[in-house]
Parts: C-alpha cells; sequence; structure tokens
C-alpha cells in the first residue's frame, strides 16, 4: 500500500470534508502572542563571564583555603614535633641522670676497693687546702 | 535564508530590539508549530500548553541560535522535542481501548467524539486513532509528511535522523495505517 493509495482511501470515504479536522477556539491566534510574551522575564539570563571581580574572588578564595589548609595539617605536624623533641630532651636528661648514678656508684666503689674511707679523704683534702 | 529572516535573527541578536523580533517571530510561526504540536498531542488546551513552553524555550536559547538552519526549522525541532516530551510524560492516558493494561481508559477516537474543537467524520477518527497508535517518533515522521508535505531533507534537519531512515520509518507508518483500516498490498 502506496501514500496516494491511503490517501485517497481516506478522502474517498472523507466524502470532501475539509482536511484539518483540529480547531481552534475563536481569537486564540490573536491573544496567543501576548500570552506567551507576558511570561517572557523582563530580561535575559546572562551567561556567566570571568571578571576582574571573580578572578580576585578566587583568589581570596584560594588563600583562605590555603590558611585553612595550613592551621589544619601544618600547626598540628609542628605542636607533634616539639613534642617530640621535649620528649627527646627528656630522654636525653634521664639518661644523663642515670648516668651520674652509675658514675657515682663506680667511684664508691672503686675507694671501697682501694680501702679509703671518707675520713681519709677529708684529712687529705684538709691538709693539701 | 531570506533577507526577512535574516534582519529578523540580527534583531533576535541585538538586545535592543529582541523584545520586538521575538513577538514577530511567535505571531509568524505560531499556526504552523501549533498544527504541527495539535497533530501530535490532540487535544487543544495540552497543544497550547505544549505550544507555550516552544516559545518560552526558544527564548530561553535564543542567544545559542548562531542561523546554520532556518527559524522555521529550529522552531519546528523545539516544539517536536515539546510535543514528543509531553507525549511520554503522558503515555498513561493514551492507552487506546483495545489495551487490556489499560482498562477503563478511553480510545483516542472516542476522546476526539467529545472533543469540541475537533470537528471530524468518524474516518477521520479512526485515522487519529490509527496515528496514535504508532510509535512516537514514527507518529511525528507521518504528520510531517502526510499532512505537512515537508521534504524529507527539511524533516531530517528538524529530527536530526537520516532522510534515508526517515523514508523507512514513514513507509512503515503507511503500512501500519493502511493495515488498520483493512487496506492490503
Amino acid at each position: 500500500m502506496t501514500e496516494e493509495k491511503l490517501k485517497q482511501y481516506i478522502e474517498e470515504k472523507r466524502q470532501g470534508q475539509a482536511q484539518d479536522a483540529f480547531k481552534v477556539p475563536e481569537g486564540y491566534f490573536d491573544n496567543l502572542c501576548d500570552r506567551v510574551m507576558s511570561q517572557l522575564p523582563e530580561k535575559q539570563r546572562r551567561a556567566k563571564r570571568v571578571t576582574m571581580l571573580h578572578v580576585w574572588r578566587y583568589a581570596a578564595v584560594a588563600v583562605v583555603g590555603a590558611l585553612v589548609c595550613t592551621s589544619v595539617f601544618l600547626i598540628p605536624r609542628m605542636g607533634n614535633k616539639s613534642n617530640s623533641q621535649l620528649a627527646s630532651a627528656q630522654s636525653e636528661t634521664a639518661q644523663e641522670t642515670e648516668q651520674a648514678y652509675y658514675d657515682e656508684e663506680y667511684l664508691s666503689d672503686a675507694l671501697e676497693y682501694a680501702g679509703v674511707n671518707n675520713n681519709e679523704i677529708a684529712l687529705y683534702l684538709t691538709e693539701n687546702y | 535564508m531570506q533577507l526577512d529572516e535574516q534582519q529578523l535573527i540580527k534583531r533576535l541578536h541585538d538586545e535592543s530590539t529582541r523584545r520586538a523580533a521575538f513577538e514577530e517571530m511567535v505571531r509568524k510561526y505560531q499556526e504552523p508549530l501549533y498544527r504541527l504540536v495539535r497533530r501530535m498531542v490532540l487535544i487543544h488546551e495540552d497543544a497550547d500548553d505544549v505550544l507555550q513552553n516552544t516559545f518560552i524555550k526558544a527564548w530561553q536559547g535564543i542567544e545559542k541560535f548562531r542561523g546554520d538552519s532556518s527559524l522555521g526549522t529550529w522552531l519546528y525541532r523545539i516544539a517536536s522535542h515539546e510535543a514528543l516530551d509531553h507525549l511520554e510524560k503522558n503515555k498513561h492516558l493514551c492507552a487506546s481501548i483495545d489495551d487490556e493494561d489499560s482498562p477503563g481508559t478511553m480510545s483516542i477516537a472516542a476522546k476526539l467524539e467529545g472533543d469540541p474543537f475537533f470537528d471530524g467524520d468518524e474516518v477521520e477518527r479512526q485515522l487519529q486513532e490509527a496515528i496514535a497508535s504508532l510509535p512516537n517518533k514514527q507518529r511525528l515522521v507521518f504528520n510531517m509528511k502526510y499532512y505537512d508535505e515537508m521534504k524529507y531533507e527539511d524533516m531530517s534537519q528538524v529530527l536530526g535522523t537520516s532522510v534515508g531512515a526517515l523514508k523507512a520509518s514513514y513507509h512503515h507508518a503507511v503500512q501500519k495505517i493502511s493495515k488498520f483500516f483493512g487496506l492490503g498490498d
């Protein structure tokens, strides 16, 4: 079946009636334009452009972001580093204290081994000073 | 492209003359666009909604229109998309009376019979019923060719489909509608 045959068939059946059966209310096209125009915004949305103002805003945001990152990540790490240094210093002091204790112990043992008591040391210091 | 249309496009691109030019464009294209949309959605109120949406979309996109196609082609493209979108959103309302999945829904022919803005006889109602049974895009192709006698090349620009595919689509539509009327080869 071709388009022509279908059209011919429809036309014969239609018996000469108007082809466009779809009607519109009276005056529809007279006021459609006004109705459409009344719905349009007065000004169209403009495409966003990157201006110097935007550049400064982006720069300001970047600086603030960098500062926040610094405060969040870097400062605590610095704090950690100080704590570790403190811990290290404390450790060194403890070692020195321990070393001094061992040195004193060693000296005491050596004097006892040599048969030197505290009175002889005092006499020795009195005679020489 | 005609000189009038070139001037109209120029005025549409100029912000100071855009509104007046757009009004002129609406008046020029409202009737052919209405006919295209009405044959797709069938009911006047729906066609009115779709047509207004079409012009609002056109207004929103007027700055992007570069004149690669004619103004009419561009508007037909928007109207076609809007009509197809409307049909897709309301497909549950367009079921045929023979559709067993949707009992109680009224047939297209029955709807048109009660429509005060439809003046067709029984054959016309049956023809609309047959057209409405086609897939939406095929239905659009059939209406553009059968009623508007649009060239395949123009149709191709509007729908973004190859001429060969459009010819095949129209051929299938004619076969289906002929079969609907009980007409064989």
